[in-house]
């Protein structure tokens, strides 16, 4: 780079006072000769020192420069000749490299993140599933109660002895071959919404819709061994550890206030689970089945009855929930139902059906198949969880 | 090659009072540009850029303001923002976060507790809110400078927010203890109309107490060693804000009598009444939304003549040495101001939406209609994607431009009136706090 002979009018300000004094500037070789026209200040700023309040560009009309050599001082050139004389001589002032230099550790960041999600999604690893399994156990039972609060607000569970007894029957057959040493315990409650639930804790809600519906005790096996699925999966604390991570995420970049996750029961409530965790929760139950001796038709005979009522329901209009109940329920229904919530696909319905059979012996006996069917002829609020185990 | 002749309003002005010209570049247009590429970078960075971001539009902004030729210089940075924002983010929101979950699992269900302890944190914010709108203020003073001399704010962010939070708390705690009064002593049947009476002669006070955090905020001001003073008196600012006052609440009593017509027009009041809970369906729930919208735009639009004659107020009674600032702000001007930087940046979210759902119509990944929540099935992350960054380009652009208007309105209305002897004014003696604006951050207030 050739020495520009020319020198430029500019205003100095030697960071001391506001006075400035007029000077001239000159492009060295090595860096920027400044002289004061009174001759009192004589400075070198070598060119890698340089700093600028603004990117240089073609269309730079003046440029305010200061020194990492001459804290404080700084030199305002006006005119448009000086920066464009100025910008090959110290390109880390012009636009292109002030901005990549900024973006450049961001960019790699999210870079190195993105090719970390794509490593761990290869190899299989879940890190949100090893968070979950950090959880104590009291923590996972705290969480399943508040989603349970969340939503089955006020209503009804169903305590029918005789039906609850089946009930118990019917979860201990399946539980006891879980081999994760862990008891589930079902709630149904009066509700006439056609799901079931696995919420954290090991705990399964499941809807009077769902139990009216049913045609045979071993399809409420098969939804059971399927709930059971996704909770010995973690599959329920996986999603709320998202959720928070979610939302704390959401929360960093948006510089928000904390306020998302307050609200529990919303994450809650929006929980669902991927194909994958659908597909993994099936493959469980097809053991637990397996194990306790059920037959697993039950399981694809309500897949099936729901692939083909699917189409029909989504066309009903109609109230179907009958009685007296609100536009509200419905409404609710229709965003909370099994139906819409969890679409089976025919693939999925079809694996159960063709998977290997074996010998087995109906999930209940015809007298206690009765006796569940009419679990709801009772019902008892709702109880805060302490009276609850209380009870047990 | 000789370039010998300053350019003019560049003269020698050594050793003596030197008359201050206040001007500000009209380069909008390089903004533009800038907001793209703030935009991409923002999107590539999972939002981490937009601290760099922002300070490279006030590195601009700065640099547009000229006081007698010479520019303002913005020396912050990007990381220093970021540094702050991170460590108010871990003091203060992870806890309020994790005190959110803890609240929620040791009360299951219990919805009592979570609206007090939201309720606590935002008095934390109310309480916190004048501290921090300090800091920042200070922040970007100590970051600001002209002929190389710093900007400082000398007084304590504690007294100033302290001073925030009680002249608007203690008017606020009265009407509250007087409806609970009413309400427990007399009859409970006039507590609400106490409260709403109360509340909105609890907003007489605005004028005396945005004049007091003026006076606060301007005497504790410095350029370099120079102090600014502050003479204003609320007394004057009355007579324009009975206008503004009576016009939003008669806004809001309008506002409020049409959400109700609405409400019982299309049948929501009668379920009510019967003593059901009904869920509001997406028609109700979006015309009460546009009603309070266009009151919100009504409110700031009757009082702009009030708030243009207080932004005059203020700078009429700022001093510094024997010099004096005047700002020319109109109504009607920065009624048009708001209402234009409101349309551009509504209009960059709605070009944004457009080009997103264009995009995802064209990938062919529109997503199945589901009732409203319903947990999604399989949340594709493509066309949120898709959808995010034309808005997020959009919007960095058209706030980028909004902020430039703002800018330039008040600078090149502002004057300082008299003669300042500039070479007697010396450096200041702090450097300025060390890391960026923290706090305000969190809460999102600053608008430069």
């Amino acid at each position: 780079m050739h020495s520009d002979a020319a020198s430029h009018y500019a205003r100095l300000s030697d960071g001391k006072s506001a006075a400035a004094r007029d000077c001239r500037v000159r492009l060295d070789l090595s860096g920027l000769e400044i002289v004061s026209d009174d001759g009192a200040v004589r400075m070198r700023w070598p060119y890698e020192s340089l700093r600028a309040n603004e990117p240089l560009r073609p269309q730079s009309i003046d440029v305010l420069l200061s020194s990492t050599d001459a804290p404080g001082v700084t030199v305002f050139v006006p005119g448009t000749q000086f920066p464009n004389a100025l910008a090959p001589r110290a390109p880390q002032l012009t636009r292109h490299a002030e901005r990549w230099r900024h973006a450049k550790p961001w960019v790699i960041g999210a870079a190195v993140l993105a090719g970390l999600a794509v490593l761990i999604h290869t190899a299989g690893w879940t890190p949100l599933r090893t968070i979950a399994n950090l959880l104590p156990q009291s923590w996972r039972e705290r969480l399943g109660d508040a989603a349970i609060e969340s939503m089955a607000e006020n209503r009804q569970r169903c305590v029918n002895p005789v039906g609850a007894a089946a009930l118990d029957q019917l979860t201990q057959r399946l539980s006891s071959v879980s081999g994760t040493g862990q008891d589930f315990k079902v709630l149904i409650v009066d509700w006439d919404l056609f799901n079931a639930f696995a919420v954290p804790g090991n705990k399964i809600i499941m809807t009077k819709g769902l139990i009216e519906k049913a045609d045979s005790p071993d399809e409420v096996a098969g939804v059971l061994a399927h709930e059971m699925g996704h909770g010995i999966a973690l599959h329920p604390e996986t999603g709320i550890i998202r959720a928070i991570g979610m939302s704390a995420a959401v929360e960093l970049m948006m510089g928000g206030s904390g306020g998302t996750l307050a609200n529990l029961g919303l994450i809650l409530a929006q929980l669902g689970y991927t194909r994958a965790a659908e597909r993994e929760a099936d493959d469980q139950a097809l053991v637990l089945l397996r194990k306790s001796g059920i037959s697993q038709q039950g399981l694809a005979n309500f897949f099936r009855r729901v692939l083909s009522e699917e189409g029909k329901y989504a066309n009903d209009d109609q109230n179907t929930n009958g009685g007296k109940s609100q536009e509200k329920d419905d409404r609710l229904a229709r965003t909370l139902d099994m139906f819409s919530t969890h679409p089976p696909t025919e693939e999925r319905a079809e694996r159960i059906r063709m998977s290997a059979s074996y010998p087995s012996t109906p999930a209940l006996s015809a007298e206690d198949w009765r006796a569940f069917k009419a679990i709801c002829a009772t019902t008892a609020p709702l109880t805060p969880p302490a009276e609850d185990e209380a009870k047990r | 090659m000789q370039d010998n002749t300053g350019p003019a309003g560049l003269g020698q002005e050594l050793g003596q009072a030197d008359r201050i010209d206040i001007t500000f570049d009209n380069r909008g247009d390089r903004l533009i540009g800038l907001g793209l590429v703030n935009g991409v970078l923002k999107v590539l960075s999972l939002g981490f850029y937009s601290f760099w971001a922002k300070t490279e539009v006030r590195r601009r902004l700065w640099s547009f303001t000229r006081i007698n030729g010479e520019p303002l210089e913005y020396t912050g940075t990007g990381k220093e923002l970021f540094l702050g924002f991170i460590i108010v983010f871990f003091a203060f929101v992870v806890p309020l976060m994790l005190g959110g979950l803890a609240i929620a699992l040791l009360f299951p269900g219990n919805r009592g507790a979570l609206a007090i302890y939201q309720l606590a944190a935002y008095g934390l914010f109310f309480f916190l809110l004048g501290n921090a709108l300090y800091r920042a203020q200070r922040y970007r003073l100590s970051r600001t400078r002209w002929r190389s001399i710093r900007g400082w704010l000398a007084g304590s962010p504690a007294r100033y927010g302290w001073t925030y939070f009680w002249t608007l708390g203690l008017p606020f705690l009265l009407v509250a203890l007087l409806t609970a009064f009413v309400g427990w002593v007399v009859t409970p049947a006039l507590a609400g109309p106490v409260a709403i009476l109360g509340l909105i002669a609890a907003l007489w006070v605005l004028p005396w107490r945005s004049n007091m955090l003026q006076r606060r905020i301007t005497n504790d001001m410095r350029f370099g060693d120079r102090p600014l003073s502050y003479s204003g008196r609320s007394g004057p600012l009355y007579k324009r804000y009975f206008f503004a006052w009576m016009g939003s609440a008669l806004l809001v009593v309008a506002a409020g009598v049409a959400t109700l017509l609405f409400m019982n027009k299309s049948g929501y009041l009668e379920s009510v009444a019967a003593g059901e809970r009904p869920i509001p369906t997406l028609t109700q729930v979006a015309a009460v939304i546009l009603i309070w919208i266009v009151t919100i735009i009504a409110m700031g639009l009757v009082t702009a003549w009030y708030r243009a004659m207080q932004y005059n107020h203020f700078a009429t009674h700022t001093h510094l040495e024997g010099a004096t600032f005047r700002l020319n702000a109109s109504g009607k001007s920065l009624m048009w101001l708001m209402l234009s930087n409101w349309l551009i940046s509504m209009l960059g979210v709605v070009f944004g939406l457009a080009v997103g759902g264009a995009l995802v119509y064209a990938a062919g990944l529109t997503p199945q209609p589901s009732a409203p929540g319903a947990p999604p099935s399989e949340p594709g992350i493509i066309p949120v994607l898709l959808i995010m960054l034309p808005i997020v380009l959009a919007t960095t652009v058209a706030t980028t431009f909004a902020q430039f208007r703002s800018a330039r309105y008040f600078l090149s209305r502002l004057k300082l009136d008299g003669p300042v002897d500039l070479a007697a004014i010396q450096q200041s003696a702090s450097s300025g706090p060390r890391l960026g604006e923290g706090l305000a951050q969190v809460f999102d207030l600053d608008a430069f």
